[in-house]
């Protein structure tokens, strides 16, 4: 396809990776925030192409993996009562709650349906007047213009059967996390891309500053990746440490004006609990208390429900870039596709499930397939 | 919850919200453009869940 078979070439991919040994001189490690580029990586074997001084960390950036636990089971709660049409992203039907996933829920009469955008579960509520009608809404701020767009909608339609769980999280506050940990071994971070679409970068230039780490705005594809590796690489050989934007392409500094706008206006920001990290200040998004009427966790009287994490699964570590998915005891055993002991086995998205799918720990690059 | 690509190739009015007409790979989608009220017929744009939220500049890899 145009303009993305450009970012697949195997021969380009070679070139970048030269360029990152040529420049090299001493280890560093790298850490991509978002769970689709965590997916091109190991898709596409990029580890192998790098020097043997880069070592990459996979970050938490997939939001089904980074939704609690005890979100998944409110979420069951209200998908599991009669008077209510639970609509939701793919991804999250198979992520397993306390005692079971939102499918199992399906599979035994709830009313759960699979929607490409929260827009369809508006459309669904106007088609269903006597039901109430939920759209779990999860995600980074890639999503929330989406989300906040719905909440509108339902608003301006007058419709008092829509209602969104809101369980929303923000990448900087997990980036700062990561950053001021003691154990903290990332020197570069390559930022989501396609959150940047909408927020823009300025938010991540005192973070730069503060921990004299450079960040690069980095795209999906292969290309994209290398080349924001290479560009941070520099950076760190220069003693640099600023925001560089490798996806000008679809990011402008600003990010989408227009959307953020509409955020504000739906949401502020809270704390929110990231699944096997623990609660972060100020890293997620609520509805605001002018739209407390589309709040699902308030009209069904879910907020109380908390659960604990299985002590089997290590996601809080491997989210961290601390340790790696085939360096968890379960990884491949007891934890598989098919049998999920935690969410990054679940979404396509998360690092475990791409090691497992692709990665294999072979050290092979498979670029010239992608093209 | 990935980003979608395609063409705009329509934009229209419905119920008082400016939609595109968007071909990815070989079908449409159609997603409210009110993110990205710049935005022309034949531009390359992102969607995310359902709605227009990015115009892709074409440009060349080697040159950045
Ligand atoms: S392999 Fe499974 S159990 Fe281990 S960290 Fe990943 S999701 Fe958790």
């Amino acid at each position: 396809m145009k303009y993305i078979d450009e970012y697949r070439d195997g021969h380009t991919a070679r070139v970048l990776s030269e360029r990152i040994r040529d420049i090299v001189t001493r280890p560093w490690t790298l850490m991509e925030i978002c769970g689709g580029q965590t997916h091109t990586i190991v898709k596409s074997g990029l580890e192998s192409l790098l020097p043997k001084e880069i070592t990459l960390a996979h970050g938490p950036g997939c939001p089904v993996c980074v939704t609690p636990l005890e979100l998944i089971d409110k979420a069951i709660a209200i998908a599991s009562r009669p008077d209510v049409i639970f609509t939701s992203f793919g991804d999250m039907l198979r992520v397993p709650g306390s005692s079971k996933d939102l499918l199992s829920v399906k599979a035994e009469g709830g009313n759960v349906r699979m929607v490409y955008s929260p827009l369809d579960a508006v459309k669904i509520a106007q088609q269903h007047p006597d039901t109430k009608v939920v759209f779990f809404a999860v995600g980074f701020e890639t999503t929330a213009p989406a989300n906040a767009m719905s909440v509108w909608q339902a608003r301006k339609l007058g419709l008092k059967n829509f209602s969104i769980l809101c369980s929303h999280v923000l990448v900087p506050p997990a980036m700062e996390i990561i950053l001021s940990s003691p154990s903290n071994m990332v020197q570069g971070f390559l930022a989501a891309g396609h959150v940047c679409t909408v927020m823009g970068y300025e938010e991540y230039i005192p973070l730069a500053e503060k921990y004299k780490t450079p960040i690069v705005v980095t795209g999906f594809e292969p290309l994209d990746i290398l080349q924001g590796m290479y560009m941070a690489v520099k950076q760190l050989e220069e003693g640099r440490y600023e925001v560089e934007n490798q996806y000008s392409r679809s990011v402008k500094r600003e990010g989408n004006v227009a959307a953020r706008k509409l955020l504000a206006e739906v949401f502020e920001t809270t704390n929110r609990k990231w699944r096997g990290v623990g609660e972060i200040p100020n890293s997620g998004y609520k509805l605001r208390e002018s739209f407390s009427d589309f709040d699902a966790e308030t009209i069904f009287e879910v907020a109380h429900i908390e659960t604990q994490e299985s002590p089997l699964c290590i996601a809080g570590t491997v989210l961290q870039g601390l340790k790696k998915p085939h360096e968890c005891p379960a990884f491949g055993v007891q934890c598989t596709p098919e049998h999920p002991l935690g969410a990054p086995m679940v979404s396509s998205e998360g690092a475990c499930a791409a090691y497992y799918h692709y990665g294999r720990m072979h050290a092979q690059s498979n670029l010239h397939k992608a093209v | 919850m990935n980003l979608i690509s395609g063409e705009l190739v329509e934009i229209y009015i419905a119920e008082g919200t400016t939609m595109g007409k968007v071909r990815v790979g070989g079908a449409f989608m159609r997603v409210p453009l009110t993110f990205l009220m710049e935005t022309k017929v034949g531009d390359k744009i992102l969607m995310e869940s359902g709605v227009a939220i990015s115009k892709v500049e074409v440009e060349n890899l080697q040159e950045q």
